[in-house]
């Protein structure tokens, strides 16, 4: 708010220049006192005719403060109502008024405004109504834009639906969340209004000789430029400064108004070391019930927690908390959870990829031998390409749309494997065909908006299967898509697993998602893994109450009555975790020993389970009706 | 007598511009020849996946958008009859509750101020009597009075449906159009606000008209089910009949395609899967005028699919459906899909 | 392409007419008789009247508007009233020096603009980002005049460097467009750089927290790689934009700076036409600057459908 305070210091002296001044602002006090320098009597000397350059500076700042209000006025008077209006109504008017808007616009603004000051003479309050007017285009054009967003929203449908005429809903819906937009632009352009004064009467054709105005200074100093560039400098500064300070307090009320999004630096925060927490298990790794996935495993995980710095406080909140998962060869792993389980940000750290300012550490991440703590950027980036392919939710955010999907797919080939442009395109053609997309020698060279969302889904799997990866992870692959096009993405991607004998971590908040394709399940709950076991053992008798709770809440394909059973409650935010058992508070089943102490994840009947009761609870499964 | 009438209704989108000023794009067949009634208190679900139509179609319904062809009546209202101004009278009647819990509230009005709107245009409510029936709807959807005092974005997305819903049953309206009202929420929430919801139909006693694509969603609240497949309905029925015994191939395959946590379920659901459905698109491009839109796609194909958009006629479950196995070939007429034999494509 | 280009081409055209049509009745505006201004003080009334019927002025103002513009179109821009000469023959004289001018700014703003945006937005937060960002807010605060004074007193002046003034009779060779040029340019530029720098700078930022380039990453590419090849080109969008309002801006500035070196552009004509009430003059100066900054805007449009697939196969 420094930019605040700077003008309101501009404001008062302008307010209090006659008072403040201590000489006359177009006299000089002796004619002789010509250019001298910055003295005790003359604080910032005088210009060619003697005239004192500190008090007519003082004067100056009425100029540009009334300038630029004139501008801004005007600007906002014309331009907001137009833009309200054809925003809102459109039709011929719209079409009519923004060529009017482009018409201004297509010429400088400086060089507008001088073609309408040749109609109505010179002068600064006319220079300004020109300067306004040109503005007002601008004006016009922004409302507009925001006009138009706003319209999209929902809540103005919703104001139509409850009845609301056209009139309330532009005063009362748009225009507020109109308004900072407006707000922010008013005060930029504020200074560009200051900038045009300075410029117009700089010509001569702003403020008069007898005005003291920034720009008329600027103009009576060029005459002397070739004795002293000394009455150049401050009413060039006084501009200078003045204009950067509504820029800074412009800036300031942009941050203040919206939530711009901090992180900015590319998402490569590395996975740091760190030692096993004696609570899970003591450092040794849980040996399940009936361990399919010890024998041969690809992935495993040791310990990951994810901290982000909590906005506002010193402190880090952790995300995800002591993850411990195994995935073997050839084996479909499901991670399954509610948003607000961490389960994306699982698969990211695994990746090394956690968006800045996010902190992962784990004690150990072993892909196929390899162990990725700890490893250096270069090459993790290469296993990343080579050893690790992703899927994500949305096919088009993930498909950078300048580039065609034959170029995106082959990249990895030629970068990583160092295929020649032939050869890369020959298996990208192979590749699109394994993945089904019909016709790939054409489809190739296709932008990824040309393709549906089932198929562009499937141009990301070909991208993430190129360099024949060992591990696919899919973080909620068919969230976006169909319901009739989803499974045959997922058909797709077991069959991709059975035939490259590759591994699956897949990662979804659906269960009949996970009952389609995977072998193995982990449940996710704030931050933890509460359950592991095999798909049919986990969906018919689960270890873990939110297991129960989350197979009973999905609305099934079967004739019922009465209500559906729910979940009470709401997930907990990372911050409020408690220490003990994290589900304890929507827990049917909780007992005084749930909120003893913190509940390590133990070998169950089926698998691992993270409840204390889970020996003494007959949970109910997917094949029980309740009722 | 039904609440609400929609008779062949269209709603066709002009294109826009092209590259050369003159140049207009096709336009956007969104809705064609639509049919569907709700009576008082019933609850109907529409059913349909991306570029159905289902969601153009409701706003048809609430005055949002202006239909091409067709007609709309609710109760004595002809509705399309009506000019620019919408009567207050069906402001009151239709009500909306949407998607999107974060934009359909607006973020710069207090929770009293969006709950109050609609009772102040419509009903004329001022002062204590607004208070008091503000409160009310309230404690209607499980939240607190003090929550009036609060902003939208406060709130949890499954909190914000609530008030949402609460805005909508300000007016008491005879019908509420819900447009993939739980969509947006987690599981849990989710069957939170449906039981909510199925509560708040037998207390007010307003007809619904449930706009999503999740069939098991649909199937807990409604009665009946209108299933839409770009810009066509297709079939209509009870609930339990569309869902268990289809008499539309596309509705067989948008059965099969929900998957079913029980994995021996699934396990069977993913070999029909792959049997209903031919090719890997989904509905893409414009809707054909004079064709059944699912031909693309259907296993069951014959020619006359290519070349006219088929009759529809009365189920044996008592709804309709529009597809030429029941008026041509097998001569279904109107009996599920299921007394098809699987070889040999007769009934 | 072809395509987009005849129809921007195409709508540039009753553009053109409505800024003609705009200008000319906006500087008739003014009710000031300009055979007076020509004659001076002791002109006859004869001789007035003479000298009225000579410049088509006595005509209804329709009349006079249609003639002017049947001119117009065929490339006459009319007679400059004071000087007597073509006003096209005039102005093309100036046009290479104001474009000059202009380019040279522009390819500075552009260069620097764009260099110190990526660089912020890499390293944004940190102190690169912050020392680029107040320097970027400080220079779209200067206006181009005052830095012109200063570079012209400084360099010119007192360190003598480079000439102050424009060589009489134009430069010779490159060299002596270079000299001359330069702090003209450089006294442009600086706003405009700023303001493709914090352009650039959000751009950026902003296509970097996209998914795409988080997929990028994921297959294991380089993070110089990631920038390069994935980010900028689509961080470009908005910055042509930009860049085609600077364009519009430095033409505006050139005025200024024109004026203080003396250098015999547009941006001269256009004032001294102000000045003088020189109807013809203006008109001719308008219409020769807005036709530029739409040639540059069709340009930009083009370069967008390059950038920018889905505007290439849009109708």
């Amino acid at each position: 708010m420094v930019g605040g305070v700077y003008l309101l210091v501009v404001v008062i002296v302008a307010l209090l220049a006659p008072l403040l001044a201590p000489h006359d602002e177009n006299l000089a006090t002796r004619f002789q006192d010509i250019l001298f320098n910055p003295s005790s009597e003359y604080w910032l000397g005088t210009d060619h005719v003697g005239r004192d350059i500190a008090s007519r500076l003082m004067f100056g700042a009425r100029y540009a403060l009334f300038a630029g209000a004139e501008a801004v006025v005007v600007a906002l008077a014309i331009g907001v109502p137009l833009g309200l209006l054809i925003g809102y109504f459109r039709g011929w008017v719209d079409a009519v008024v923004m060529r009017i808007v482009e018409t201004v616009v297509a010429v400088p603004a400086i060089v507008m405004a001088m073609a309408i000051i040749a109609g109505l003479g010179v002068g600064l309050t006319k220079a300004m109504l020109a300067v306004g007017i040109v503005y007002s285009m601008v004006i016009t054009r922004l409302t507009r834009a925001e006009v138009f967003a706003a319209r999209e929203e929902l809540y103005v449908d919703g104001a139509i639906a409850a009845g609301a005429s056209s009139i309330r809903v532009m005063f009362r819906h748009v225009l507020p969340n109109v308004a900072p937009a407006l707000i922010v632009q008013t005060t930029l352009l504020f200074a560009q209004a200051i900038l045009a004064e300075a410029g117009l009467s700089f010509l001569g054709i702003g403020a008069g000789s007898d005005q003291a105005s920034w720009g008329r200074m600027l103009r009576d100093a060029q005459l002397s430029i070739d004795r002293t560039i000394w009455p150049a400098i401050p009413p060039g500064l006084a501009v200078f400064s003045t204009v950067v300070a509504f820029n800074v307090f412009g800036d300031g009320l942009r941050d203040a108004f919206a939530r711009e999004a901090r992180g900015g630096r590319i998402g490569v925060g590395d996975v740091q070391r760190r030692e096993a927490r004696p609570i899970d298990n003591e450092g040794v790794p849980v040996q399940e019930a009936g361990g399919s996935s010890a024998s041969d495993p690809v992935l495993t995980v040791r310990g990951l927690s994810v901290a982000f710095p909590r906005l506002g406080t010193d402190d880090d909140v952790e995300v995800v908390s002591g993850i411990d998962l195994d995935v073997g060869r050839g084996e479909v792993v499901a991670l399954v959870g509610e948003s607000g389980s961490g389960k994306s940000i699982t698969a990211l750290s695994i990746l090394g990829l956690v968006p800045d300012p996010g902190q992962a550490s784990a004690s150990s991440i072993m892909l196929d031998g390899s162990e990725l703590v700890g490893m250096p950027f270069e090459q993790l980036s290469r296993i990343r390409g080579t050893d690790i392919g992703v899927i994500f939710q949305e096919p088009f955010a993930a498909l950078n749309p300048a580039h065609t999907v034959g170029r995106q797919v082959a990249e990895p080939l030629r970068y990583h494997l160092g295929m020649s442009r032939a050869a890369a395109r020959a298996r990208t053609i192979e590749l699109l065909a394994e993945v089904g997309i019909p016709d790939p020698e054409s489809r190739i060279d296709a932008y990824p908006h040309e393709f549906s969302g089932g198929m562009a889904q499937r141009v990301v799997a070909a991208m993430a299967l190129a360099c024949g990866p060992k591990l696919l992870i899919a973080d909620e692959p068919t969230t976006a898509l169909d319901v009739t096009v989803q499974g045959q993405l997922l058909d797709l991607i077991g069959d991709l697993a059975r035939r490259r004998s590759m591994s699956v971590l897949l990662i979804t908040h659906d269960l009949g998602v996970v009952a389609d394709l995977a072998d193995r399940v982990a449940v996710m709950y704030a931050g933890q893994v509460v359950e592991t076991g095999c798909l049919e053992d986990v969906f018919a008798s689960p270890q873990h109450p939110y297991t129960e709770g989350l197979i009973r809440a999905i609305p099934r394909n079967v004739s019922r009555s009465g209500d559906l059973p729910t979940i009470p409650g709401l997930v907990p935010s990372p911050w409020e975790w408690p220490d003990h058992c994290h589900f304890a508070d929507r827990c049917e089943h909780v007992t005084q020993e749930c909120r003893s102490g913190a509940v390590a994840l133990t070998p169950s009947a089926t698998g691992l389970s993270r409840c204390v009761r889970a020996e003494e609870l007959a949970l109910k499964g997917v094949r029980e009706e309740a009722s | 007598m039904s609440l609400l009438e929609v008779s062949d209704l269209s709603v066709v989108f002009p294109g826009g511009r092209g590259t050369l000023p003159w140049q207009r794009l096709p336009n956007v067949r969104a809705v064609q020849g639509a049919n569907l009634s709700i009576r008082a208190s019933e609850s109907v679900g529409l059913v349909g996946e991306s570029g159905s139509g289902k969601t153009t179609l409701g706003r048809a319904i609430l005055r949002l958008l202006h239909p091409t062809e067709g007609t709309i009546r609710l109760g004595d209202f002809d509705v399309t009859g009506f000019g620019r101004r919408t009567p207050r009278a069906y402001r009151k009647a239709v009500q909306v509750v949407f998607q999107d819990p974060v934009g359909s509230l607006n973020p710069a009005m207090t929770v009293r101020d969006i709950v109050a709107e609609p009772l102040r245009l419509n009903m004329g409510l001022q002062g204590a009597a607004l208070d008091d029936r503000s409160a009310e709807l309230m404690g209607l959807v499980g939240l607190e009075a003090h929550h009036l005092e609060r902003y939208p974005y406060e709130f949890s997305g499954g909190q914000r449906q609530r008030i949402a819903i609460a805005r909508a049953l300000a007016t008491t309206p005879e019908l509420l159009v819900l447009d993939e009202p739980v969509s947006a929420l987690d599981v849990s929430t989710q069957s939170q606000v449906i039981n909510l919801l199925e509560r708040l139909q037998r207390e007010t006693d307003a007809a619904y008209l449930f706009i999503a694509h999740d069939l098991a969603v649909v199937r807990h609240v409604c009665q009946r089910i209108a299933v839409m497949y770009h810009s066509r309905i297709v079939e209509t029925g009870p609930a339990d009949a569309i869902c268990d015994d289809p008499a539309h191939p596309y509705t067989a395959l948008l059965i099969a395609s929900i998957p079913d946590p029980d994995p021996a379920v699934q396990r069977e659901k993913t070999s029909r899967r792959r049997a209903l459905g031919r090719g890997v698109a989904g509905a893409t491009g414009a809707p054909p005028v004079d064709a059944c839109p699912f031909a693309a796609r259907c296993p069951h194909v014959m020619d006359i699919c290519h070349t006219s958009f088929p009759t529809p006629i009365a189920t044996a479950a008592g709804g309709e459906v529009a597809c030429h196995l029941h008026t041509t070939g097998p001569m279904l007429g109107g009996r599920p899909l299921s007394e098809l034999d699987p070889d040999t494509d007769e009934a | 392409m072809l395509r987009l280009l005849v129809g921007r081409l195409t709508a540039a055209v009753p553009l053109m007419f409505a800024v003609a049509t705009l200008v000319f009745f906006l500087a008739q505006a003014n009710s000031s008789d300009p055979a007076g201004s020509i004659l001076g003080l002791d002109a006859t009334e004869d001789a007035i009247d003479a000298k009225r019927a000579e410049l088509g002025i006595d005509q209804p103002l329709l009349s006079q508007y249609g003639d002017w513009l049947v001119d117009a179109v065929q490339g006459d821009l009319g007679t400059n009233w004071f000087t007597g000469e073509e006003i096209t023959t005039e102005l093309s004289d100036r046009i290479p020096v104001t474009l000059g001018l202009a380019f040279g700014g522009l390819l500075l703003a552009v260069v620097i603009g764009c260099s110190l945006g990526v660089l912020a937005a890499l390293k944004a937060g940190r102190w690169q980002d912050r020392v680029i960002t107040v320097i970027a807010s400080l220079g779209i605060a200067m206006p181009s005049f005052w830095i012109a004074l200063l570079l012209a007193y400084y360099f010119a002046i007192e360190l003598r460097w480079l000439p102050a003034v424009w060589p009489p009779g134009g430069p010779d060779g490159i060299g002596e467009w270079v000299e001359a040029l330069v702090l003209p340019s450089v006294a442009l530029g600086v706003a405009a750089s700023a303001a493709i720098a914090r352009q650039t700078r959000s751009a950026m930022i902003g296509v970097l927290q996209r998914d795409y380039v988080r997929t990028a990453l994921a297959k294991g590419l380089p993070v110089r790689r990631v920038v390069g090849r994935h980010a900028i080109r689509n961080a470009a969008i908005p910055v042509v934009t930009l860049i085609g309002f600077q364009v519009a801006a430095l033409l505006g500035g050139s005025l200024f700076v024109e004026l203080i070196f003396n250098i015999p552009g547009l941006g001269s004509y256009g004032v001294d036409a102000i000045f003088r009430g020189n109807v013809p003059a203006l008109l001719g100066f308008v219409m020769v600057i807005a036709f530029v900054v739409v040639l540059v805007n069709i340009a930009l449009d083009l370069s967008y459908a390059w950038l920018n697939p889905k505007v290439r196969v849009r109708g």
